[in-house]
């Protein structure tokens, strides 16, 4: 469905007034509350995630911000959902907002209190993020199975879980974090995630199936690509930056042509992910999704890439904060299928 | 030609209403014969003497836009034009491409020389050629392009010199697109080579009939082609055909140069094909055709499906940042940095669709001529060859990535 306007227009692919003071206060907070140092130093004192963010997040509102409003939620919706994990990737910052933005909608039906951090454990097959790949089993008020890649998994309180019920339906359920097994993983990124493993674990039983799975899911996706977009326009901005202030050969190297050219086609890769996150927030759709996912997947790779390799020596340095860029880009790629399986995807979508 | 309360009317600020009014208007006046056929901004009557409508219904919507000053929609209603404001313009460029009917007028007097004139023409030039090219009297070529001016346009050589009351014009234009069925040519001539040489390059209007030119067309590695170069022998030129001042003419070729370039990477990203049988082609149904499906519904050739999800997705972002140039045109901000890449992104897109189609048709696409070949197949094989020029057109991808890393990137000289 194409929203539309008065005069039969239909919707801009822009954001309004109203969402761009949202996005300017996301990034003044998060550049206030969690700069790049502050992921560095998490990462150095084995914290996986920022509890104190957490809860300047949820004081502010933000965890709840496609919570409906009807449950002390913010109410808003993708635009305003893409435009805040943009800074969120812009900053680093250690925080479950994809987990909170995948469960969010479904809040009614969990009944937990503001601030809690669910997460979704849906995907059993490390190398097939298809929601639909379900061998988790459901009855009688008990879960069993195995669930992989759970972001935002060994801090969380609450897990929603697919599942399928005696008749093979899918379902959702709620179990209790301290009624699973976790297996914390520790990745390059340093962030939380972790296996969960469900053995007649109890859980309660949420209305909705395969269909809501699958869109929070692919509302996760989205997220994960405007993650991507926002990691990709500040680490292409850091290396901009050295381009014009590194000097070499009694030049700043970015006046050399072979650098120049590479820094445009990371900027239009980036320019196009820009363009698929839009779409996909304003006009979300499996397809869309996808989109988004694979070109801001290919986009932040290459921004990654070229951002060590245009950094010399020093990129290659934990020292300079491009590493953690790196690392971070590739996790959140490779979380929810990497751009090659959201091709494959598309061209399933569209019947080939 | 509007009475008060004509929703049609250029006054007209409800644009809702404008926008149901020209529905209305061209549900009874665009011809059924016409409806779906138009799939670049290029096709439609390109007016001059040199060629006439191609069919009855070309003509009837040529003049039933041209009553109501829309062939060119924008323009003072003292020439001819509709005094359309923008945000009506934009509606109904929408509306036509809608219905994929054609523009009632197209050709280059329109898109470049016409604005040129009404911001720096003179009262007597624009008098003379503004309403000539609303009418569709007059076909228009460009002569920029030089054998040894390509991406390095300011050294162009072809000479002007200052001879009483003319100028007279010796040397070679290339790459003039319709030469040969053009009626005037604007050019870009040396008249001071002493100088910087942007410094010395004035801008003319030219008489194709003016003896001393002759006009030779090219031969491309996809055969046939509206390209032509333009000779100048001794072309005797009235001063008062000079546009702007002397030696001022780089300034008034480089607002033109930006309009071409936008153009050319948004009509390849709007399709593409110049040619009938190619209209709806689609990678997608050419690989279902001749590589088929597997038993689990995909693609036999897994390379092959992959590159052409990623060709299909490459043109939806395209599409989607076309859309995004436009739309913050239409909320009210200056275009941003997303329509500066659109030359670059929709002509390498292109060439490399075209290029995946001579991979998905294989050595049947190899075909130049005649059986067993089939029309479909030389028409693509033509195409992709084309497609070729796509990046060095209007400014070479090369050029477009040093502009864009100087003006957008800001990175040093």
């Amino acid at each position: 469905m194409t929203p539309s306007h008065a005069d039969g227009a239909t919707r801009l692919l822009v954001l309004d007034e109203e969402q761009r003071m949202l996005a300017d206060a996301a990034r003044d907070l998060l550049a206030a509350e969690a700069p790049v140092s502050r992921a560095r130093a998490l990462r150095d004192a084995g914290e996986v995630w920022d509890a104190s963010l957490w809860t300047h997040l949820t004081d502010l509102g933000w965890a709840g911000l496609m919570v409906p409003e009807s449950h002390g939620g913010m109410g808003l919706g993708l635009p305003e959902a893409v435009a805040f994990m943009e800074a969120v990737g812009a900053h680093l910052a250690a925080t479950p907002m994809v987990s909170a933005l995948m469960v969010g909608p479904l809040a009614p039906h969990l009944g937990t209190a503001a601030g809690t951090r669910v997460s979704l454990a849906w995907q059993e097959d490390a190398r097939t993020p298809r929601p639909a790949t379900l061998e988790t089993r459901y009855a009688e008020g008990r879960v069993t199975g195995r669930k992989v890649l759970v972001l935002d998994g060994t801090h969380a309180e609450r897990f929603v879980v697919s599942a399928r019920d005696s008749a093979g339906t899918a379902v959702l359920v709620a179990v209790d974090a301290a009624d699973t097994h976790l297996e914390p993983l520790t990745r390059v990124d340093h962030r939380d995630a972790a296996h969960v493993v469900c053995s007649d674990a109890p859980a309660e039983l949420l209305s909705g199936g395969l269909p809501e799975l699958e869109a929070a899911v692919d509302r996760g996706t989205v997220a994960l690509a405007a993650e991507l977009l926002g990691l990709s326009e500040a680490a292409r901005t850091r290396t901009l930056d050295y381009l014009r202030t590194r000097e070499q050969f009694g030049r700043p190297i970015g006046s050399f042509q072979a650098l120049q050219h590479r820094a445009v086609d990371a900027f239009i890769a980036t320019e196009l992910a820009r363009s698929g996150v839009l779409a996909a927030a304003f006009e979300p759709s499996p397809r869309a999704t996808s989109l988004a996912k694979a070109q801001a997947t290919d986009a932040a790779q290459r921004v990654a890439e070229e951002g060590v390799q245009m950094h010399g020596g020093i990129g290659m340095t934990d020292e300079h904060d491009v590493g953690l860029y790196l690392k971070r880009i590739w996790v959140a790629a490779m979380s929810h299928g990497d751009a090659s399986w959201h091709r494959s995807r598309w061209a399933r979508l569209g019947g080939y | 030609m509007t009475s008060a309360g004509d929703p049609l009317a250029p006054g007209e600020t409800d644009l809702g209403a404008f926008r149901r009014a020209l529905r209305a208007w061209l549900a009874d006046h665009a011809p059924e014969a016409l409806r779906g056929t138009a799939s670049t901004p290029f096709q439609g009557y390109w007016g001059g003497t040199t060629t006439g409508f191609d069919n009855e219904a070309q003509r009837v919507w040529f003049e039933r836009c041209l009553a109501r000053g829309w062939t060119a929609p924008t323009w003072p209603s003292a020439y001819g034009g509709g005094d359309m404001p923008v945000a009506q313009y934009r509606i109904f460029q929408e509306e036509l491409r809608a219905m994929a009917m054609p523009l009632p007028l197209v050709g280059f007097g329109l898109t470049m020389i016409g604005p040129i004139l009404l911001s720096e023409g003179t009262d007597a030039q624009k008098a003379r050629h503004v309403p000539a090219i609303v009418r569709g009297e007059v076909r228009w070529c460009q002569g920029y392009s030089e054998p040894d001016a390509g991406s390095d346009l300011a050294s162009l050589r072809t000479r002007a010199v200052r001879d009483g009351d003319d100028w007279v014009v010796d040397g070679q234009k290339i790459w003039t697109s319709h030469a040969e069925k053009s009626d005037w040519i604007f050019c870009l001539v040396r008249t001071d080579p002493h100088v910087k040489k942007q410094a010395g390059i004035t801008f003319l209007l030219i008489d194709m009939q003016s003896p001393g030119i002759t006009t030779r067309p090219i031969e491309l590695i996809s055969g046939s082609s509206p390209f032509c170069e333009v000779f100048f022998d001794g072309v005797r030129v009235p001063v008062d055909h000079t546009v702007g001042t002397v030696n001022d003419g780089w300034r008034v070729a480089k607002a033109l140069l930006r309009h071409e370039r936008g153009m050319v990477g948004e009509s390849v990203a709007a399709g593409g094909a110049r040619v009938d049988v190619l209209k709806t082609y689609t990678i997608r149904d050419h690989a279902l055709e001749v590589i088929g499906l597997d038993d689990q519904g995909r693609l036999r050739d897994p390379l092959l499906r992959d590159a052409i999800a990623a060709s299909e997705m490459e043109q939806a972002l395209m599409r989607i940042t076309v859309r995004r140039a436009n739309d913050a045109m239409k909320a009210g901000a200056a275009p941003g940095a997303e329509s500066s890449i659109l030359k670059v992104v929709g002509t390498e897109l292109n060439q490399r669709r075209w290029k995946l189609a001579m991979r998905i048709g294989g050595p049947d696409a190899l075909g130049w001529e005649g059986a067993p070949y089939s029309e479909r197949d030389r028409a693509l094989c033509r195409q992709w060859l084309r497609s070729r020029g796509n990046t060095i057109e209007g400014g070479s991808s090369e050029v477009q990535r040093n502009i864009l890393a100087r003006t957008v990137l800001r990175m040093p000289k």
